[in-house]
């Protein structure tokens, strides 16, 4: 007799949109760069050792000793009213007006994605993303299981006519895509801000069209040069719905985001919000809402800036340095990432395995685009990593990569390529 | 367990659910995640049993188990040499030709024919002699990883490109088709083949995410062939583990052809202990839970080392 073997006994009664949510060979060679000898440009970590500890214990304690039970306690579902002020302080830094009643805080801004996609997208729905776009965005939005399709970007963002054409298409078979995501300055993972006037197109379209924008813009404070360009959220509160988080600018395991938005999107996501968990931590609003009442927050985020400009140049520096000339990359005026383009012949989810060889690790650009697609990038991350670790990092992966363009060489890969590697190991 | 293979991840799953075991046994249990530390931290703690459950490189090709032969320390699984055969699928599978035992047949060409040789303009005559589809390979890695497979000649620069970032050395491999089954062996001197375990991918082939992805696979155990062509199996799989002379245990991937021939791929010494791994489905269902196999590899090896 023989029986088919249950792995897992309840593997009938899930849900069909797990079915999205695979092991991944990528993500299980990444759990050897959390190793120590490994320099990991990976992570998205934004660099918390510049906090004082001294700092957050005070303003820890403050809190307890102001009002423990209120910490204890649960809270109001749309947050705490006084962070509420903060954020909108927060958000008058980039000039985006704001009223403390417009915002839903957030377990992160990553809940406020999940909210969104949860009320906006039924399964089938078009939606359109940036490719490639943010991967937690896009793993939120596909356990929602929509079409999603993708728009191109150049340096100046989101190529316009390209949006345009796709949105044409659509309308010629009846269909109006749902919303629009967008990371609007030094976008995860390219580093690419979108341009003004793209920014009007983009509102035009959309009433055009009829579909709404998500903005999302957690490292719009995060400019290391250049004049800000005005949110998408400022130009245009009626139909944009915005998303920001602290996770950048003052703890990403406090996990507080916020979502303001049109009022009736709102009052969903705060139904929604209700049932996913009630309310966000109310001890952890108050800790951000004490440091941000009391100390200098705008101080901390020069001093972020400080840190991760000097980083982003010496990675750019590194990439000039060590990579070879065939090799592309963006010059973020911001944000946390470098996102490096290689030729079409280079699978970087294979070229992960040797970078793990010579201790370095990135992530390979195929999360970043809805399947098939990204094979030849790497996003790298250059916030966490120490200026000397980026150096030596970049050096090592330059290697990596020469010693796979020679091998694509040999192999007769690199048909058509404007530089042709000589094959033999000597060359590296 | 651990350590800084790339199938760390997996080993780490295993390593944790043996480790429970083991405790649930009443055995004190020092889970060690294999560093630069290694050596110091077994002399310090001088174990009285190494239970190995590191896979992929160093954990499943001799390394680890020669140190330990260094220092004296009983561990679990075939000894040095036969993991260093068993990891290393150009030798084992030569040695089992040798023997008479069917393997597909295979070409191996290095990173090193590649770049100082020319050998890309031998893929052609390899292709035309293996014939397409054919299976591309590193002879050294573990869990599929880098493993490809090729249906046509435009494909084939490419899969080699891949499988050289896990081994410099790769394999390419006639592709069989037909049924493909575990076998697992125990035993000592005394051999318990446990039953075939069947796989049978929902899509694809038995790749990484159908390996460890529940429900991306579907197992049959024993698997569904005639009850001579599973004893067979079973028999060639006691055969290979005997040529490689393993001890404790070792599990023998094949592929039953359509002539109802064992073909056999490749043996591992350290076979996986995931809640989706092969080992422990067999012993399921030759009535052995879990903790029960657990308890049996730790007698096996305490036999081995007469303690």
């Amino acid at each position: 007799m023989c029986a088919k073997i249950t792995v897992d006994p309840f593997y009938d009664h899930y849900a069909s949109r797990t079915s999205q949510m695979l092991s991944s060979e990528v993500r299980d060679l990444l759990a050897v760069t959390a190793r120590p000898d490994i320099i990991s440009f990976a992570g998205g970590l934004p660099y918390t050792e510049a906090i004082d500890p001294e700092v957050m214990l005070e303003t820890v304690n403050s809190v307890l000793k102001e009002d423990c039970p209120g910490a204890l306690q649960y809270g109001p579902t749309d947050g705490y009213v006084p962070l509420k002020h903060d954020l909108v302080e927060v958000m008058a830094e980039e000039g985006i007006p704001s009223l403390p009643e417009d915002i839903v805080i957030t377990h992160g801004a990553q809940q406020g994605l999940d909210l969104l996609a949860k009320i906006l997208i039924n399964p089938g729905d078009h939606i359109i993303m940036e490719g490639p776009t943010y991967v937690g965005a896009l793993n939120s939005f596909v356990s929602y299981q929509p079409v999603i399709h993708t728009v191109p970007l150049d340096e100046g963002g989101m190529v316009v006519e390209s949006l345009e054409k796709t949105l044409e298409g659509l309308a010629s078979r009846g269909i109006r895509p749902k919303f629009l995501y967008t990371v609007s300055n030094f976008q995860n993972p390219t580093g690419i801000t979108l341009e003004e006037e793209r920014r009007h197109a983009l509102l035009s379209l959309s009433r055009e069209y009829n579909f709404i924008i998500l903005e999302d813009n957690p490292y719009g404070l995060l400019r290391y040069e250049g004049e800000p360009i005005p949110a998408l959220r400022s130009l245009d509160t009626e139909r944009v719905v915005y998303l920001g988080t602290l996770s950048k600018i003052f703890s990403a395991g406090m996990r507080i985001g916020w979502v303001t938005a049109p009022r009736p999107v709102l009052e969903k996501v705060l139904l929604a919000k209700q049932s996913a968990d009630l309310c966000t931590s109310s001890f952890t609003q108050r800790v951000a809402h004490r440091f941000f009442r009391e100390r200098d927050w705008r101080g901390l985020i020069r001093k972020l800036r400080t840190i991760y400009r000097e980083r982003r140049d010496a990675m750019l520096s590194a990439l000039e340095e060590f990579f070879p000339e065939e090799i592309t990359w963006t010059r973020p005026g911001g944000g946390l990432f470098v996102w490096v383009t290689l030729p079409d012949y280079i699978n970087s989810s294979d070229m992960l395995a040797s970078a793990l060889e010579y201790k370095v690790a990135f992530v390979p650009g195929t999360g970043f685009f809805p399947p098939p697609g990204g094979n030849n990038f790497i996003r790298l991350n250059f916030s966490y990593p120490e200026l000397d670790e980026i150096w030596e990092g970049i050096k090592r992966l330059s290697k990596v990569v020469k010693r796979e363009l020679s091998l694509a060489s040999c192999l007769g890969l690199d048909v058509g390529a404007v530089s042709k590697g000589s094959c033999e190991r000597g060359s590296i | 367990m651990g350590g800084s293979s790339l199938e760390r991840d997996i080993s780490l799953r295993s390593g944790r659910r043996v480790a429970r075991a083991l405790e649930e046994l009443g055995h004190e249990v020092i889970p060690l995640d294999v560093d630069p530390d290694l050596v110091r931290k077994l002399k310090g703690m001088r174990p009285d049993l190494a239970y190995i459950a590191l896979h992929g490189k160093f954990g499943e090709d001799g390394t680890v188990q020669g140190l330990l032969d260094i220092l004296e320390i009983p561990y679990t699984g075939p000894d040095a040499l036969s993991s260093a055969l068993g990891f290393d699928k150009v030798l084992s599978k030569e040695i089992f030709a040798r023997n008479g035992i069917s393997t597909p047949p295979f070409h191996v060409l290095t990173e090193d024919t590649l770049r100082e040789m020319g050998a890309v303009e031998a893929l052609p005559d390899v292709a035309h002699r293996l014939g397409f589809p054919l299976v591309v390979k590193p002879v050294a890695q573990g869990s599929a990883l880098g493993v490809k497979v090729v249906s046509e000649p435009e494909a084939l620069p490419r899969a080699i490109q891949s499988a050289l970032h896990y081994d410099h050395r790769i394999l390419l491999e006639k592709f069989v088709k037909g049924t493909e089954v575990a076998a697992s062996i125990l035993g000592n001197d005394e051999l318990e083949p446990l039953p075939l375990v069947e796989s049978v991918p929902k899509e694809g082939f038995f790749d990484f995410d159908s390996r460890y992805t529940p429900g991306k696979t579907e197992y049959y155990c024993p698997a569904r062939l005639d009850q001579e062509t599973a004893e067979r199996a079973l028999e060639v799989a006691v055969r290979c583990h005997l040529i490689l002379g393993c001890q404790n245990v070792s599990r023998v991937d094949m592929i039953i052809d359509e002539e109802g021939v064992p073909q056999v791929l490749e043996l591992n010494i350290s076979p996986g202990m995931t809640e989706t791994s092969l080992l422990p489905i067999a012993a399921e269902a030759a009535g052995m839970d879990f903790k029960e196999l657990v308890a049996r590899l730790i007698k096996l090896a305490m036999e081995k080392y007469d303690l």
